[in-house]
């Protein structure tokens, strides 16, 4: 074959790839524009804003609802969010505590029988609105 | 109770059984001066093993225990039935009480008198404890006491005339707090949080009150309780 005849097909074949490439790069950005298109409509989306009121829950991790004891006093540990006015309240005793951790804790004394103890958590900024929980703790003696 | 059964089903077939084999170990050594039941009786090993057992049975009954507290519908026939709230439904439980192995008491103040089961009467407020099968309490003692209601909610109405406090609470109830010369006031100090004594002039509508009473029935007003305790957060605190 001639030098010439291979230096045409080599040309040939470069521009035929150049084409090619070319002509795939503007499919792809005609399917873009399109995509775009459709993105557009999706941002209409609406987003559901942080609600920032609500906070973090208060959690009891301890004791459970309902517990027996044979002591005079339970420890009450649970998580709220930080820097909330926390108030333990029972006809025995009142605690108040404000947390600089979510976790917080307290020993709160009991009479023989039925405890109600009520937790109301006022995180901060929030003008008073707390969250309460309420337990009942058993002090019994004799079981 | 299925439980306490099976361990001391347990226990009498290991004991009857470390017995025999320790007899059977045992009869070839013994003489005709000692005995045994002597020889099984200072074996460590059985002792342990007894020792181990009972304590597991100790803490199975101690796991089974279970308190429940209402107000008393009736009592008849060595039987007390009880009304009582559970996740917002009606619920009743029988409470089951041996005339030799319950023991009932009445709560007065901070110490406890024994009673008798004809000392228990309607409107009662008891809290029973013992196993618990479906609604019946297996009581091993039962206890009178008054119930108590401990709530919170901003202050409405404070009426200086008649020495009542209205408080709304979050979930919209409203109860008039009687403030008697025998309710302990307190106020929370904004700048320490120090639960400080005072009167009732300083308590004003606005401010959040925390209460405790003695949860009295009253045909005439529902939610008017005499307060035992309140606490006052003034409104301040939250301003600041």
């Amino acid at each position: 074959m001639k030098k010439e005849t291979i230096i045409a097909i080599v040309l040939g074949v470069t521009f035929g790839v150049v084409v090619s490439l070319f002509m795939v790069s503007r499919t792809k950005d005609r399917q873009l524009q399109n995509t775009k298109t459709l993105t557009k409509e999706t941002k209409i989306t609406p987003i559901v804003p942080l609600n920032s009121v609500q906070g973090q829950a208060i959690t009891i991790t301890q004791p459970m609802n309902g517990v027996i004891v044979s002591s005079k006093s339970v420890v009450i540990k649970g998580k709220a969010a930080k820097d909330s006015l926390i108030v333990i309240q029972s006809p025995v005793q009142d605690i108040i505590i404000k947390n600089d951790k979510e976790e917080f804790s307290a020993t709160m004394s009991l009479a023989i029988g039925e405890n109600v103890i009520h937790i109301s958590v006022y995180p901060k900024d929030q003008q008073g609105k707390g969250q309460e929980k309420e337990l009942r703790v058993y002090y019994l003696d004799e079981q | 109770m299925k439980k306490e059964i099976l361990s001391f089903t347990l226990l009498a077939l290991l004991l009857a059984g470390v017995t025999v084999t320790h007899a059977q170990t045992e009869t070839p050594a013994v003489t005709g001066t000692s005995s045994p039941s002597a020889n099984v009786k200072e074996d460590p090993d059985v002792k342990l093993l007894k020792e181990k057992v009972a304590n597991k049975v100790a803490e199975l009954r101690k796991q089974d225990q279970t308190a429940k507290s209402g107000t008393v519908v009736s009592v008849k026939d060595g039987s007390v039935i009880i009304s009582t709230v559970e996740d917002s439904d009606q619920k009743q439980y029988t409470i089951t009480v041996d005339g030799t192995l319950t023991k009932l008491y009445r709560i007065v103040g901070a110490t406890k008198k024994e009673i008798k089961i004809g000392d228990i009467k309607p409107d009662n407020y008891v809290i029973a404890s013992g196993p618990v099968a479906d609604t019946n309490i297996q009581a091993n003692v039962v206890y009178v006491d008054d119930p108590y209601i401990v709530q919170s909610g901003k202050i409405t109405e404070v009426n200086k005339t008649d020495y009542y406090i209205k408080v709304m609470t979050s979930d919209k109830t409203e109860y008039t707090l009687d403030i008697e010369s025998s309710t302990k006031q307190f106020l929370m100090n904004i700048k320490t949080l120090e639960v400080e004594r005072t009167g009732f002039s300083k308590i004003k509508e606005g401010d959040i009150m925390h209460f405790s009473a003695v949860k009295t029935v009253s045909e005439k007003d529902k939610n008017r309780y005499a307060a035992g305790k309140i606490l006052i957060v003034p409104q301040e605190y939250f301003l600041k």
